[in-house]
């Protein structure tokens, strides 16, 4: 195939992607997510909208961290960076944002066809691209809003793509030192984007080099070349990600989420290793379909195309081949994580479209190279390349697609009523006011009314939050009837509407609009109201 | 048809615009463009290095989303303004970028 075509087939997916991908803000901007969203936007968000670096955070962006961060962000800054920087660009603060976070996190797609492009030829490239774009794993952890994991992950192909061109170069006499340094310059990066998709970039890079040391029977590397890595790799981190260190190492599992380091290596549930993934006892909140490899892939069409492509690689065991083959064992170890005590296993799950179907799109093409004579190969081919796009876009781009175009409809996601008075909330309430949201209906909404207002909501479960810390510190009532009549629950409207006559009576009211109004209340008020 | 280069690339951002501007508006024309544009640092620098095409504006892509916003942040910290630390980073990038081609260039007619 003519080069220039292949480029336009790529650009041609990469821009469906991102239309598919961006859905979810294209008839309703307003931000959505689950939890931890509000989270990551916050410091980006505070950059571009006061025009400054963030260093210390402001103490609204500190109370949302459920842990101690010595008041610095909890990440490094380069996603919190890049998010002001495409905000500022895109001269939208929510619009921009959301079309920022599609566009990276759907690189796995671009950064996949290169590493396939290269070692495997166009078609296995653009099959398994075409895959990712549909991978319905991927599009959960981005629709909920796991940004930060999902372009470190998109890393890890690009990454790959690299160091095996240096192993290539390597073993075929031509050494090209270059690949190994840009690849280590990448690998600083995904560490500052997350540092989970680090671990796997290393540990693939490490076991391919010592597989490839015993196939080859020559250490691929040499002292300048591990020194100068190394020394790379650690003073970049240091310095640009200083303060983040100790809670990166922190993040890797060390006295956090209930685990420790006596509880850590310890045997757990040894007959999780004959299960490929299951829905653990301690779910961080993910669906149950987010374990299952059928809902994830669209049924088993693929997988058994990977077994046929395994099964094709493990019989060639080339070098190329070797690369794909150690990423699925690597993969394995790190989904059974949890059979050691380790924390955090269930999101390497997400790699699992990155590492299968590379290897499904080879099987296709071992298929095809089964046909043994001219005639029949020649309509085989088209056959099942078209057989292979008919099966992508009616089954797995099926299931995709409702899942972004659906994606946190009205009542889940700020509504422009909210959205209004958070920013007059921004202009007119002091730095360090704390704003009890009453009639709000999802604890995730409000951490959004507290992200996108740059002040600090009492944000829990109940009702009227009367279940957090920050309830009693309330100097702020924002009485909220705007989700209340999304939902039509008239019934909710009218006792919100005698509990504001009866306990708001006395206080100053602030604004009120579209169904929205913020009372300044004493000091006492939280305590006094709530104790009757 | 054979395109340069040049023109493919060319024709490329010119879709890549055109599609954004009839799927997601202005904003999305400001955001693509902006990154096309922050691109074009990394760009010329691997552009000095044998890689394949896609190798490059992908590599490029990700070094410039990740490293340009990182010396950005840090510039922001010194200049004590994000948007004046966003064109300042970018023309030092460009100049150092520039700098960088020209003298792998001459290294490489010298060899």
């Amino acid at each position: 195939m003519n080069k220039n075509t292949e480029y336009f087939l790529v650009l041609l997916l990469w821009l469906t992607t991102i239309y598919m991908w961006t859905l979810p803000i294209q008839k309703n901007p307003l931000p959505y997510g689950d939890v931890d969203p509000p989270v990551h936007y916050a410091p980006g968000d505070w950059m571009s909208e006061n025009d400054k670096s963030v260093w210390k955070v402001p103490s609204y962006i500190e109370l949302m961290y459920a842990k101690d961060t010595r008041g610095y962000v909890a990440y490094p800054p380069t996603f919190y960076s890049s998010h002001a920087v495409f905000q500022i660009i895109g001269g939208d603060r929510t619009k921009a944002s959301y079309i920022f976070l599609a566009i990276t996190s759907s690189m796995t797609l671009l950064s996949l066809y290169v590493l396939m492009r290269k070692f495997f030829g166009f078609i296995p490239a653009y099959l398994s691209s075409f895959l990712m774009a549909f991978s319905l794993r991927d599009i959960l952890v981005y629709v909920m809003g796991q940004w930060m994991q999902a372009i470190s992950f998109a890393f890890v192909p690009i990454i790959i793509c690299f160091y095996f061109s240096y192993l290539e170069s390597f073993f075929n006499k031509k050494r090209k030192d270059y690949y190994l340094y840009i690849s280590i310059l990448l690998l600083v990066l995904q560490y500052l984007f997350h540092p989970q998709g680090v671990v796997f970039s290393m540990a693939v890079m490490g076991l391919l080099t010592l597989v490839l040391w015993f196939k080859e029977k020559a250490f691929p590397l040499t002292t300048k070349n591990i020194l100068l890595s190394i020394a790379l790799f650690v003073v970049l981190i240091i310095a640009l990600a200083p303060m983040q260190l100790s809670l990166v190492l922190g993040h890797a599992g060390i006295k956090q989420n209930g685990y420790s380091q006596s509880k850590m290596f310890k045997i757990n549930n040894p007959g999780r290793l004959f299960y490929w993934s299951k829905m653990p006892d301690d779910n961080p909140g993910l669906p149950a379909s987010y374990f299952s490899y059928r809902q994830m892939n669209g049924g088993i069409w693929t997988l058994i195309l990977f077994f046929i492509g395994a099964a094709y690689l493990l019989f060639r065991k080339t070098r190329k081949d070797i690369l794909l083959l150690v990423q699925v064992l690597l993969l394995y170890v790190f989904i059974h994580f949890d059979v050691i005590s380790l924390p955090r296993y269930t999101r390497y799950l997400e790699l699992e479209a990155q590492v299968f179907y590379p290897i499904a799109a080879l099987g296709l093409v071992c298929l095809i190279s089964l046909f043994k004579s001219t005639f029949l190969k020649k309509y085989a081919k088209p056959v099942l390349i078209a057989a292979f796009f008919f099966l992508a876009l009616t089954v797995n781009a099926k299931n995709a697609y409702p899942v972004l175009r659906d994606a946190y409809p009205s009542m889940y996601r700020i509504n422009p009523a909210q959205y209004d008075a958070t920013q007059w909330i921004k202009k007119n309430l002091p730095e360090k006011a704390m704003v009890l949201p009453a009639g709000t209906l999802t604890y995730a909404k409000k951490k959004w009314l507290w992200t996108l207002s740059q002040r600090t909501f009492a944000a829990g479960n109940n009702f009227f939050s009367d279940d957090v810390p920050e309830f009693n510190l309330t100097d702020y009532v924002m009485v909220d009837y705007s989700d209340l009549y999304i939902v039509n629950r008239m019934d909710v409207v009218a006792s919100l509407n005698d509990w504001e006559t009866k306990v708001l009576a006395g206080s100053t009211k602030l604004f009120d609009k579209n169904n929205v109004r913020i009372y300044e209340v004493d000091k006492n008020w939280a305590k006094e109201s709530f104790s009757t | 048809m054979n395109l340069t280069r040049k023109q493919l690339l060319v024709a490329g951002i010119a879709v890549s615009v055109v599609f954004m501007y009839v799927a997601l508006g202005f904003t999305g024309v400001r955001v693509i463009a902006g990154l096309f544009l922050i691109m074009l640092p990394a760009y010329f620098i691997l552009d000095t290095f044998e890689l394949g095409l896609e190798e490059k504006i992908v590599a490029t892509m990700f070094f410039s989303i990740g490293g340009y916003s990182t010396l950005v942040y840090y510039s922001g910290l010194v200049i004590g303004s994000f948007r004046a630390a966003m064109a300042i980073t970018f023309l030092i990038l460009i100049v150092a970028a520039l700098v960088v081609r020209k003298t792998r260039k001459k290294g490489k007619k010298k060899e």
